[in-house]
């Protein structure tokens, strides 16, 4: 992707988002040859499953292992592309005939609706951002519609990330333009397509019961009716089906299957990686020690709930324990929302709660890592805004460079920095942590270029905001070219900390991809993919601390 | 394998058009620096050559990268650089050939000389056979099969071996990613067919007793075929009783049962219905019988014998790059006449090319009979002036009048040296009268388009090399690098068909045409659409004949009389519109001619 030039006046959003999602679409049919993940099957079985049977039986069937455990919504949004599907070929759509099923139009049709489907990611963008600027509204959409996670999750391993994304985005531009109602109902829209995103829902709830229910008690308690009616009715849409043939106790276990581990097969790196490591560090030194340590009989990832525990000396980790510790770890922001709930806000607070639920969640899975990586891409596009403002004032009228808009008052100009700086890491980070989704040689090329590409893309997009805002006469000159660095002191530069992280990244992917089949051979297999999760966790960990210090300090 | 073009493109053709673009902008005005990344854009990601290296698997990159950086030097008035670096581009598939053909000792059979009827058998296909201490055992190495559609094709690759032992190693193919695996065959007086374009191989042998993997052994007079494959094959072997001459296909054979992926013409698909089994079944034998036979009994009588051990003989090649010849000459020698001692500077020139050349060709003149044999395979012209449909003179025509059967083989040879000479004569004499940059670009065009067009033996990718110019030129002429890739990409559109090639096809021309038109790209907008109402509609019309054509050809079957109608109608379209734009680029480069002054003016400033 093509830096663009700055001449914003002429063309209009609409034209470039267009221009961008036409971009985007055909670099994803490139990847459609790309390597074919069990992911395909569990669709396809989806799709056969509504298309097949009744409403009723959508959440008892047990054809196929990979039973439906999405909330209704997008069990009609698989039943929607089942009625094009029995178009393409009726044996994709049959419940039993089309078991394993695949052939290159099934596969074709499949990537199709996925990239179909991005229409909705591509509207939530330009809701979000198309009253902004032009070269930070081109900067968030390079970085969200390019985003190498979204792109590898959704276009090669095949996911719907990208439409569910794309929901959550429209309802955070209503929110951001104060049309909290509407927020809220595409919110609940968005946890009746899939549960996992229903972590934000205590900021959402603190946030527009403090935003939206004010004035007085009467009108308050009226607007809480509308909300509270508005949200009920979506859910009544979605599970009201379900209560009415009996099947609501099916669906809730099939969406909240706590029977699964702690962990996913692949630990995904978030804080039970280091609880983990240290119960196996600790059993070793004790057994060195001369303790009897018993050898835990359970996995951490498929072991049950009530059977025996799969640590060896630290307590065991319940669901609820999990629950707890995300709730605590959102806690701050939940305050921060109640003193002053501010539109501007909102963005950075889902997307903090979204961390937290990745870091502190149960049985979380490496994906869910988009959920917050993509809003925290837009809220740094945002606070570079905010950063440029600092500058621009702070250059052109020193005597009144304490005066700028929104939050970055008090905000010392390191930090709104590091925000470029973080945000660069945690997507870098939290894309590197999906490398081992694809296993094969064939895709190893495509998703390092992938990764460089968007590193190149957002380090330019960056650089250059800086750039503008130090030399911000400069920048009014025509035919600037955007990758210009500035020179003066707010130049954008990773510190030494971030450097040092990247280097070890390095370190780490050399050694699982060339180093340990050299030197181990087929020794420790599990070895690399421990290395990279315990290393992508120091990364989400420090981003998570980092998050959490900005929300408190901020205004 | 597709490593090695990834990272010749890395190696040679990247660095190359990044010089290209710094002397190109060298010394611009500033705000036209802001094109700097859309025209390398333009240049690396022109979906057809990218098709043709990374999908359809060839190394043009080199030689294309190798012209570039000639192109660069010229620019930036290294004339002895630029010489040097286009005899190489002249060679550069000679010099891979040495790389792959260096040890002493192994035969490089060409697929070509008794089967090349239909179509030769790609460009990239190295066989080696024999060593000269051990004739019997040999090794058979094919790179990238490509080219795989014709009937025939199967008995293109059989081999005969007279009481020795085979090896096969068969490197990965057109359809596969990255990966290449090994197969072995042990031949014992057999003969071996094998056409693989699979990446992945796994092969079950039953032979004497003996089963394993990747390791076949065939017994005496025995024939075994490996057919298409795709990439996740099971060949099963069944070696039963002898066969009597070892030419029929009996029992002693190989049937691999392709994945459905790859089955192409109607012979394959019969064997890919009968995915994953083993079959003695004789309806199936017999196909194959009649299908296979008469081309391997052809191959058979080439019978290779040890005699062959000290004998290379190379892939036919034709130097592409010959097509910018004509241009580079006239700059050179033009430009060297204006100096105040022209014979000097000609002589210099001669000297480093004649160098190049002869270090170049130093393996090949050592043995001599290997030299004639060489110089006999550049210049193909035993083949016939024109093949399939090409959107060039001779095949459009062709349609009309059978030249073929009109004139001898040796009066089109002259008929076309003609044509070709007189059609890009005009920009030699232009370059020869006033040598400047910017025409030099267009010369270039023009050259390559003259041979294109009326040249001996063209084939489709040939149209790479007009391309390449035009695309040098995308900063000037906007309009016509996005209309010459489209009719460039149309007329290897059924090339690009049969190897399965649609949806990158679809893709990567997409990618091309969005980023022809960058929202607030181009900063130059001096060729604003000044187009009348009557060329714009031309243009809009003549666009809607290709897009529905691509339709037409993907979904409509051609009546059974005319089976390339479809194709003729495309290789008219393209000519057409070739044509035209040779037409316009000659005309071009004449108009600079009229004020080269006040363009080389420009140019210095």
């Amino acid at each position: 992707m093509k830096e663009p030039k700055n001449r914003s006046h002429v063309h209009r959003p609409i034209t470039e988002l267009v221009w961008l999602a036409l971009l985007a679409t055909c670099t994803k049919l490139l990847l459609v040859p790309a390597y074919r993940s069990t992911d395909f099957e569990v669709h396809r079985h989806w799709l056969a499953l509504t298309h097949t049977l009744p409403l009723a039986q959508w959440y008892s069937d047990e054809t196929s292992p990979w039973t439906l455990d999405y909330p209704p919504f997008f069990a009609h949004f698989e039943h929607l592309i089942s009625l094009f599907a029995h178009l393409v070929d009726p044996t994709i759509a049959h419940l039993h005939k089309g078991l394993d099923f695949s052939s290159p139009s099934f596969i074709l049709f499949h990537r199709f609706t996925v990239i179909a489907s991005d229409v909705v990611l591509y509207y939530g963008i330009y809701q979000l951002t198309r009253n902004v600027r032009f070269k930070r509204r081109f900067l968030t959409w390079a970085l969200v519609v390019g985003s190498p996670g979204l792109v590898i999750v959704d276009h090669v391993h095949f996911q719907y990330n990208g439409f569910l994304l794309g929901v959550l985005l429209v309802s955070l531009a209503a929110l951001e333009e104060g049309r909290d109602l509407c927020g809220g109902f595409v919110f609940a829209v968005l946890l009746s397509f899939k549960h996992l995103f229903a972590v934000a829902a205590p900021v959402y709830f603190v946030y527009l019961f403090r935003h939206y229910c004010h004035g007085g008690l009467v009108k308050g308690f009226g607007r809480l009716v509308v909300m509270g009616t508005l949200v009920a009715a979506v859910f009544v849409a979605a599970y009201g089906p379900f209560l009415y043939f009996g099947q609501i106790q099916v669906v809730f276990r099939r969406m909240f299957p706590f029977g699964r581990g702690l962990c996913h097969a692949y630990w995904a790196p978030n804080f039970w990686v280091f609880y983990i490591i240290l119960d196996k560090i600790l059993a070793f030194l004790l057994a060195k020690l001369g303790f009897n340590i018993q050898a835990p009989t359970a996995s951490f990832t498929g072991g049950l709930v009530g059977d025996s525990s799969p640590f060896a000396v630290l307590p065991r980790v319940t669901p609820l324990i999990t629950f707890t510790m995300v709730l605590l770890a959102i806690f701050p922001c939940l305050i921060k929302a109640w003193k002053d709930p501010q539109p501007r806000m909102i963005t950075r607070w889902v997307a903090y709660a979204y961390s937290c639920g990745f870091m502190f969640g149960w049985h979380v899975h490496e994906k869910a890592s988009l959920h917050f990586v993509i809003p925290l891409a837009i809220v740094a596009v945002h606070s570079m805004e905010d950063a440029r403002h600092y500058f621009y004032l702070s250059i052109d009228h020193p005597k009144h460079a304490i005066q700028p808009r929104g939050h970055a008052k008090d905000v010392p100009m390191s930090d709104l920095l590091e925000v470029a700086d973080i945000t660069m890491l945690c997507l870098f980070v939290s894309c590197y942590s999906l490398f081992p989704l694809l296993y094969e040689s064939q895709e190893y090329p495509i998703k390092l270029l992938l990764l460089l590409l968007h590193a190149i893309l957002m380090w330019l997009g960056f650089s250059s905001r800086f750039s503008n805002n130090t030399a911000a006469k400069a920048s009014q000159r025509k035919g600037d070219k955007p990758t210009q660095r500035g020179s003066s002191g707010g130049g954008f530069v990773i510190g030494w900390t971030g450097k040092s992280y990247l280097l070890g990244l390095l370190v780490v992917e050399t050694w699982g991809q060339f180093l340990h089949p050299l030197l181990l051979g087929s020794r420790l297999p599990f070895l690399p993919l421990m290395m990279i999760s315990i290393y992508c966790a120091i990364g989400m960990m420090y981003s998570w601390v980092w998050q959490l210090q900005w929300i408190i300090k901020s205004h | 394998m597709r490593w090695t073009v990834l990272s010749s493109d890395a190696l040679l053709f990247f660095p190359a058009v990044l010089w290209f673009i710094i002397v190109y902008y060298w010394g611009r005005k500033r705000w036209l620096q802001g094109n700097v990344a859309w025209h390398i854009a333009m240049i690396l990601l022109n979906p057809c050559l990218i098709l043709i290296d990374h999908g359809h698997f060839q190394y043009n990159c080199i030689s294309l990268g190798l012209t570039v950086g000639a192109v660069a030097a010229i620019l930036s008035d290294r004339e002895l650089v630029a010489s040097v670096l286009f005899c190489l581009a002249l060679n550069h598939k000679q010099s891979l050939r040495s790389l792959f053909s260096a040890k002493e000792g192994f035969v490089v059979l060409t697929n070509g000389t008794k089967l090349r009827a239909k179509e030769q058998f790609g460009d990239v296909v190295d066989v080696k056979f024999g060593t000269a201490h051990d004739p019997g055992n040999f090794i058979v190495l094919m790179i990238g099969a490509s080219r795989t559609y014709t009937p025939t094709l199967p008995a293109k690759m059989v081999l005969r071996c007279d009481g020795g032992l085979g090896r096969w190693i068969a490197a990965e193919g057109r359809c596969g990613m990255w990966c290449w695996d090994v197969a072995q065959v042990v031949l014992r007086c057999g003969v071996g067919a094998m056409v693989q374009w699979g990446s992945r191989w796994l092969v079950e042998a039953v032979a004497s007793g003996r089963a394993s993997r990747q390791w076949v052994a065939v017994s005496q007079n025995s024939l075994m075929i490996v057919l298409a494959s795709s990439r996740w094959t099971q060949i099963t072997v069944d070696c039963g009783k002898k066969s009597k001459s070892g030419l029929y296909l009996t029992r002693n054979c190989f049937h691999a049962f392709g994945g459905s992926t790859m089955n192409e013409n109607a012979k394959f698909d019969i064997l890919g219905t009968e995915c994953g089994k083993w079959s003695t079944n004789t309806k199936l034998v017999k196909r194959e019988k009649r299908t296979e036979t008469g081309p391997k009994l052809r191959w058979g009588q080439r019978s290779v014998g040890p005699e062959l051990g000290s004998l290379y003989k190379l892939i036919a090649c034709r130097t592409m790059s010959a097509y910018f010849a004509p241009a580079f000459f006239s700059h050179l020698l033009g430009k060297c006449l204006r100096r105040r001692n022209p014979l000097l500077e000609v002589a210099k020139l001669g000297l480093v090319v004649l160098g190049t050349f002869a270090v170049v060709w130093w393996p090949y003149i050592h043995p001599v009979d290997g030299f004639l044999e060489v110089v006999s395979r550049l210049a193909p012209f035993e083949r016939g002036i024109y093949e399939d449909y090409v959107a060039n003179f001779w095949c459009t025509t062709s349609v009309l009048i059978k030249w073929k059967r009109l004139l001898t083989m040796r009066s089109l040879k002259l008929l076309s040296l003609a044509a070709t000479v007189s059609t890009c004569l005009p920009s030699m004499v232009q370059q020869l009268r006033a040598p400047s940059k910017q025409g030099f670009l267009y010369a270039l065009l023009n050259s390559a388009f003259s041979f294109y067009l009326f040249s001996f033996q063209v084939h489709e990718k040939s149209i790479l090399l007009p391309l390449l110019p035009a695309s040098l030129l995308a900063f000037e002429e906007p309009f016509l690098i996005q209309w010459l890739t489209h009719y460039a990409l149309f007329s290897m559109f059924p090339l690009l068909c049969r190897d399965n090639l649609i949806l990158p096809y679809i893709a990567l021309y997409g990618i091309f045409i969005l980023l022809c038109h960058v929202p607030g790209g181009r900063l130059d907008t001096r060729e604003t659409h000044s187009f009348t109402s009557l060329r714009s509609f031309l243009s809009a019309f003549l666009l809607l004949c290709s897009f529905s054509l691509h339709i037409i050809y993907l979904t409509v079957r051609p009546p059974k009389k005319y089976p390339y109608l479809f194709d003729a109608f495309i290789m008219l379209l393209c000519f057409t519109q070739f044509v035209l734009v040779a037409i316009y680029a000659n005309r071009k480069q004449w108009m600079l001619s009229m004020n080269s002054i006040v363009v080389d003016k420009e140019k210095h400033l």
